[in-house]
């Protein structure tokens, strides 16, 4: 066996320094954080931007290189991404690689071209992409949005969308969308997808949350704003959900992923004022689905608690059991009507839920043939929709009663 | 001194080497073929297919009791000689033909998820001819030592790796409960039984395992911690993914191990298991080229069976660098799988009636 | 030539070639004058000086006698005050009365550990050990007493198995006072010391110890035959027998291993080891070890449980940061960057784009340097020396990032691994994991991640598949067995009973808990 080892050795020696493909110094390769998806103007060709993050710009000392910008963009047109690393190569001398790739931009023009769900479809082919990277439609052109934008503070690239795409989480204004629910739902179900741009169209609504991308009343800092989402369907998007519309469509999904949201009311006590709250997801919401009858009914039931924490009437709700059941009345009534209106929309205009009921759904059916046969998605819009908020106010803020300033002025 | 070297192999060990031939299937092609047929259900059809051997182990195991010999010797002692060298060159072919395509499966899963620009042959050969021939060549003892000493981080990587995707789930998806429907799962999950059919070829094992209550209980045990975790995982890829695209996905496990984060601490962690799962690859074919070295030698009367090893190596990367690509070799794997699952089900069967059929013939 | 060849084509064990076998077996005559000659000559007198006599006449039997001993070897003092006085002062005996030789050594003499002996092999024997051989005139029998009087230096503290926690001494290099620091442990009569010989021309005694009653004979009997196998014609220390009676004296896997430490001798045989003690050594030999004899030190047991298994966790930790770090890192720079942080991948990418060698190169460059720096900081004479070689390493490695020849994490790399290897407890652990390492950076270099697995893989059935004297080296691991469970972590000492079955005791469970010292 000795004997046998040696020349095995050798053999294997021989292989192993033939080589491997695969080694490649860091500073070889070019790390790509973000690209973005357009339309060209030919057909069936895109155009595609890399944002690629400089090394030498904000990382270490030792490395610091002065007057060069944090991410070099390159914008290429080709018929696919892949064809479009490739080509990108002409230009720069290190290799692109995706290993560092988070987000992915799609400019709305292409999003709601026929080409797009060929082109996703064939990107997640590429080993190199990721599923858990995140999807961003832009209003205008992504190249576009890539440029404009230009954090003061996070001026690397990823840090940027690391940092933005955490503070999601606490409020809910545009959907947590990522590849792989992406395609989950490339069927008759609606997938939302997060709806950036920027572009300033400021305009000023009583509800703070109304907003869609570009229209938030803010007068300086960097242009980009998130806010609401696109309606993507069997991969095209078809429409666009704003603030709110965008909130309401994560509470009534069965797993709520907003950790934390604020969201203000007309105060039942005064009409005059508003009264600010900070809702927590508490458990699960339940969901049923009847498909014995027809039309079709869905129950939800959505649990959450409530804080208080600025009351502009000043109106005092600590200790008052009165009052505190008005306001959860008004708060529950609130939800539910701006859900039903919501839901009513999505039957009429989009024809599809993005709410994962269909899953809540299959739960009726034996098998997979039976769902399938059955048509979800034709029965949603005209099904009976029945929501249902529980609301319980967990605290009042750090005052037990509003400063007595309004007495005072009397 | 020394109990050890006896070179048995105890309950533990044998346990080891079992979970290491059979658990590993969870992380190549075989939760597609059985998604591809159960659906929403495939979660099932590995609890059904270790049910349907539970039968035959059971008979086959007082059998061995009673002859305490291996399973080869028992079938030349109960079929005869030359039906006996027959149907262990049958089992031979049946195992060292899932060796080499397996061995190509694992090179492409690497070259495909990991090493685009490496060469198949280049992963076969240190794979196979590498590692797998060094385990198995240190014998029977070394390779369930090794099995012991890694199989216990394998269980708990994968329930590691359950954890940290366990927030990316959604149980709804594993609705609706039957899938394809009761009728093809059952069917289906008799087809593919051969994925547990190396229950009942460890039995060749029979004489090296301490006593017979070891072999017992390893086998038992070893039929059902594999079929659970190959359940549990195959729930968690629809619950991850969801149907249909849980069916579009080439190797679930690789992409589920992208997926996995902890916390925010690190999340791209899957380097971490590709070394993980190569150390159960290269053990899994040591395992396979050790069984069918010693079949070889059982067939060809050879006794030191140990030298076959390595040219048994060097033909199965050869056999394994035949199929262009891996879905090509994914129609023979079926095709085998198929035949094989006939065999190990019917063997123990066989046996038995032979079995009764002498004790009537004698007195 | 023939004396040779005939040995050669014989092949005679080692015992019947060794130079004290060239000493004629003659029995002693009954002239005094010759004994005397004879032995002057065998010991080359007058040239040597060593042999040293003194010549008297014993009242009691009104005979000559003369009393020979080797200087340096016995102890002078015992000599005059229990041997020379008591010849002297003994009373004539009455006619026809007098004493036998075996009367003047059990009543004459006031010394311990005499015997008759009739030949003058055993009397160069006895005096090469240090006994004083009294030959009487007219007598075909002489005495010989035991007055070895070595010089040795006293009982003092363990230099490289430091505890902070429990006893502090330290085998010294005289075999009956290290015999005597294990027995004040082990209190036990079935704790058996056999001795047998190394060595041909100046042959040693080698101390076997094992506690009878739970020791495996076969073990015993395997040992003894691997040290009567040693063909040498001197084997000074053990450090040297322990290469002789090694399994493997190429493979990197120590199967024998040494302690200073009485304590933990103590332990290792109430384990079931065999010990073995040799003159001119202040250690033991331990002889069958597994990887947990090296993993452990005297102090896990000596701290609370806690305490103890922190340190292991600590220690398994080190073991594997010094494995593997190095590797981990080039495969991941090479091969995995996705598994960098990108803030982190920036900043080396950043750095490394002014690095003129390939991440290879840079490594072993580091690498070598700190095993030069370790080297030197040995032979620098204070103990301070591996603290100099040390912070020497880091500042060189700060000179060489400003220099631009390395990237300033691969010194930190480097530093942390460096700093692993040096908590491993067994000298012989840390060489082997630092030679391993390069190995392991190899294999990352070629194949990544991929090469990494399948060298471990091998590794571990490389190490799982050897065997100290029998007993497997991840046992009672894998294989499995019965044990004390005193491995990677130790059960409180209350539920630490049973004794390794590897190493198929006699006794399963312990009787008695005492000398409860690490293994």
């Amino acid at each position: 066996m000795r004997r046998i080892g040696w020349k095995l050795g050798i053999v294997l020696a021989a292989l192993f320094l033939s080589g491997c493909g695969e080694r490649l110094e860091l500073e070889m390769q070019a790390f790509v954080v973000a690209i973005g998806l357009d339309k060209a103007e030919k057909e069936n060709l895109i155009e595609v931007t890399f944002q690629i993050s400089n090394p030498q710009v904000n990382t270490s000392q030792a490395a610091e290189a002065q007057k060069e910008p944090p991410a070099d963009i390159v914008t290429i047109t080709a018929p696919d991404l892949l064809s479009a690393k490739e080509m990108a190569q002409s230009s720069l001398p290190r290799k692109i690689t995706f290993s560092h790739l988070e987000t992915i931009l799609i400019g709305e023009e292409l999003a709601r071209d026929k080409l797009f769900k060929h082109i996703i479809g064939s990107a997640i082919i590429d080993p190199e992409m990721r599923r858990e990277a995140m999807m961003i439609v832009t209003k205008e052109p992504a190249k576009d949005f890539i440029k404009n934008n230009n954090p003061t503070m996070e001026t690397r690239p990823h840090k940027y969308y690391e940092f933005i795409r955490q503070n999601w989480k606490h409020t809910g204004y545009v959907p947590l969308s990522n590849l792989n629910t992406f395609y989950q739902r490339t069927d008759h179900e609606l997938f939302l997808a997060v709806y950036a741009t920027a572009q300033r169209d400021p305009e000023e609504h009583e509800n703070d949350d109304t907003y869609l991308a570009g229209q938030v009343p803010q007068s300086s800092g960097d242009p980009v704003q998130m806010m609401g989402s696109a309606i993507l369907r069997n991969g095209q998007m078809i429409g666009t959900l704003d603030g709110e519309e965008t909130r309401l469509s994560q509470l009534l999904r069965r797993k709520n992923l907003i950790e934390a949201m604020t969201a203000s009311f007309p105060d039942p006590a005064n009409e005059e004022y508003r009264i600010s709250v900070v809702f927590n997801r508490s458990e699960n919401s339940k969901i049923r689905v009847n498909t014995d009858r027809s039309p079709a009914k869905v129950e939800v039931m959505v649990p959450m608690k409530m804080r208080i924490n600025s009351n502009l009437s000043l109106e005092d709700y600590t200790r008052n059991e009165e009052r505190q059941k008005r306001l959860v009345k008004a708060v529950e009534e609130r939800l539910e009507k701006k859900s039903d209106e919501l839901v009513m929309k999505l039957q009429e205009e989009y024809g599809g839920e993005p709410f994962v009921w269909y899953a809540a759904t299959r739960k009726n059916f034996w098998t997979m043939k039976q769902f399938e046969d059955y048509g979800w998605s034709e029965h949603f819009t005209e099904a009976d929709v029945d929501i249902d908020f529980e609301i319980e106010i967990e605290s009042f803020g750090e005052q037990i009663r509003p400063p007595s300033l309004k007495q005072g002025g009397k | 001194m020394i109990r050890v070297s006896d070179g048995k192999i105890g309950g533990r060990e044998f346990f080891a080497i079992i979970y290491s031939m059979m658990a590993i299937r969870i992380t190549n092609s075989t939760p597609n073929l059985l998604l591809d047929s159960g659906i929403t259900a495939a979660w099932m059809m590995p609890l059904l297919s270790a049910a349907f051997l539970l039968g035959p182990l059971l008979l086959l195991l007082p059998l061995l009791k009673k002859h305490n010999i291996g399973l080869v010797d028992l079938l030349y002692k109960l079929t005869g000689n030359a039906f006996g060298r027959l149907i262990t060159l049958a089992l031979f072919v049946a195992i060292f033909s899932s060796t080499s395509l397996n061995g190509r499966n694992y090179a492409d899963i690497v070259t495909t998820m990991y090493y685009p620009e490496t060469s198949v042959l280049l992963i076969m050969v240190v794979l196979i001819l590498g590692a797998s021939f060094y385990i198995a060549h240190r014998g029977l003892e070394a390779v369930s030592r090794t099995a012991l000493l890694v199989v216990p981080v394998f269980m708990l990587t994968s329930v590691f790796l359950i954890i940290s995707v366990a927030s990316q789930l959604n149980y709804y998806y594993v609705f609706p409960i039957a899938g394809s429907g009761a009728g093809t799962i059952l069917k289906d999950s008799v087809a593919y039984s051969a994925f547990y059919g190396d229950i009942i070829l460890i039995g060749i094992l029979y004489a090296y395992v301490r006593s017979h209550g070891a072999f017992r209980k390893a086998a038992l045990w070893g039929l059902w911690v594999p079929a659970f975790k190959m359940a549990v995982f195959l729930a968690v890829y629809v619950m991850m993914f969801d149907y249909p695209a849980v069916q579009n996905i080439a190797f679930p496990y690789h992409h589920l191990t992208r997926m996995a984060m902890i916390g925010t601490v690190a999340n791209h962690v899957e380097a971490v298991f590709l070394a993980l799962w190569f150390i159960g690859a290269s053990l899994h074919f040591a395992i396979y080229l050790y069984l069918s070295a010693f079949l070889l030698g059982k067939v060809i009367n050879y006794r030191e069976f140990e030298y076959l090893i390595l040219p048994l190596a060097g033909i199965a990367v050869v056999l394994g660098m035949i199929p262009d690509n891996h879905l090509q070799g994914e129609q023979w794997r079926k095709l085998l799988l198929e035949v094989s699952s006939g065999l190990f089900l019917l063997l123990p069967v066989l046996l038995w009636v032979l079995d009764r059929f002498r004790k009537k013939a004698k007195p | 030539m023939s004396d040779f060849l005939k040995r050669l084509f014989s092949g005679d064990s080692a015992e019947d070639r060794s130079a004290l076998n060239q000493v004629p077996n003659d029995p002693f005559s009954d002239r005094l004058e010759d004994n005397v000659k004879q032995l002057e000559d065998l010991f080359l007198y007058p040239a040597n000086d060593a042999l040293k006599s003194r010549a008297l006449s014993i009242p009691s039997i009104n005979r000559r006698a003369r009393v020979l001993f080797i200087a340096g070897a016995a102890d002078t003092e015992k000599i005059n005050d229990h041997i020379i006085r008591p010849l002297l002062a003994s009373q004539p005996a009455e006619e026809g009365k007098e004493p036998s030789v075996d009367d003047i050594k059990d009543n004459t003499l006031t010394i311990t550990g005499s015997e008759t002996i009739a030949d003058f092999r055993e009397a160069v024997r006895r005096l090469i050990n240090g006994s004083t051989v009294i030959l009487i005139d007219g007598e075909k029998n002489a005495i010989a007493a035991d007055t070895a009087g070595f010089e040795k230096r006293s009982v003092s503290e363990p230099t490289r198995e430091i505890v902070i926690k429990g006893p502090n001494n330290a085998f010294v290099e005289a075999t009956d006072v290290n015999q005597s620091l294990i027995r004040r442990q082990l209190k036990d009569h079935r704790l058996v010391s056999e001795t047998v010989t190394v060595g041909k021309e100046s042959p040693q005694n080698v101390s076997v110890l094992y506690l009878d009653n739970i020791v495996d004979k076969t073990l015993v009997q395997n040992v003894k035959d691997r040290i009567a196998r040693v063909d040498k014609d001197a084997v000074l220390t053990l450090s040297a027998l322990e290469e002789l009676i090694e399994e493997r004296p190429y493979s990197l896997f120590p199967s024998i291993m040494t302690t200073e430490r009485p304590d933990r001798t103590s332990s290792f045989l109430l384990e079931g080891h065999v010990v073995l003690l040799m003159d001119n050594s202040p250690e033991a030999l331990i002889a069958p070890i597994t990887f947990w004899s090296l993993f452990h030190t005297a102090e896990d047991q000596f701290l609370r449980w806690a305490y103890g298994n922190f340190a292991r966790i600590m220690r398994l930790i080190a073991l594997f940061t010094a494995l593997l770090v190095p590797a981990i890192y080039l495969a991941v720079i090479t091969f995995h960057p996705e598994m960098i942080p990108t803030d982190l991948l920036l900043a080396i990418a950043g750095t490394r784009e002014r690095v003129p060698f390939p991440s290879l190169m840079e490594l072993l460059l580091m690498e070598i340097t700190f095993e030069i720096l370790r080297e030197a900081g040995v032979r620098v004479p204070t103990p301070l020396g591996t603290t100099i070689g040390i912070v020497g390493a880091l500042i060189l490695g700060q000179a060489a990032v400003q220099a631009n020849l390395v990237s300033p994490l691969l010194v930190v790399v480097i530093a942390i691994t460096g700093l692993s290897s040096f908590a491993l407890p067994d000298l012989g652990l840390s060489v082997m994991v630092r030679i391993l390492r390069f190995g392991f950076i190899l294999a990352a270099f070629l194949l990544g991640f991929i090469g990494i697995a399948l060298a471990f893989a091998a590794l571990l059935a490389y190490a799982a598949s050897i065997k100290s004297f029998g007993v497997p080296f991840f046992s009672p691991l894998s294989p499995h067995m019965p044990s004390s469970r005193d491995l990677f972590l130790r059960p409180i000492s209350r539920k630490q009973n049973l004794r390794p079955q590897s190493l198929s005791p006699q006794e399963s469970k312990r009787t008695e808990q005492e000398g409860g010292a690490g293994s």
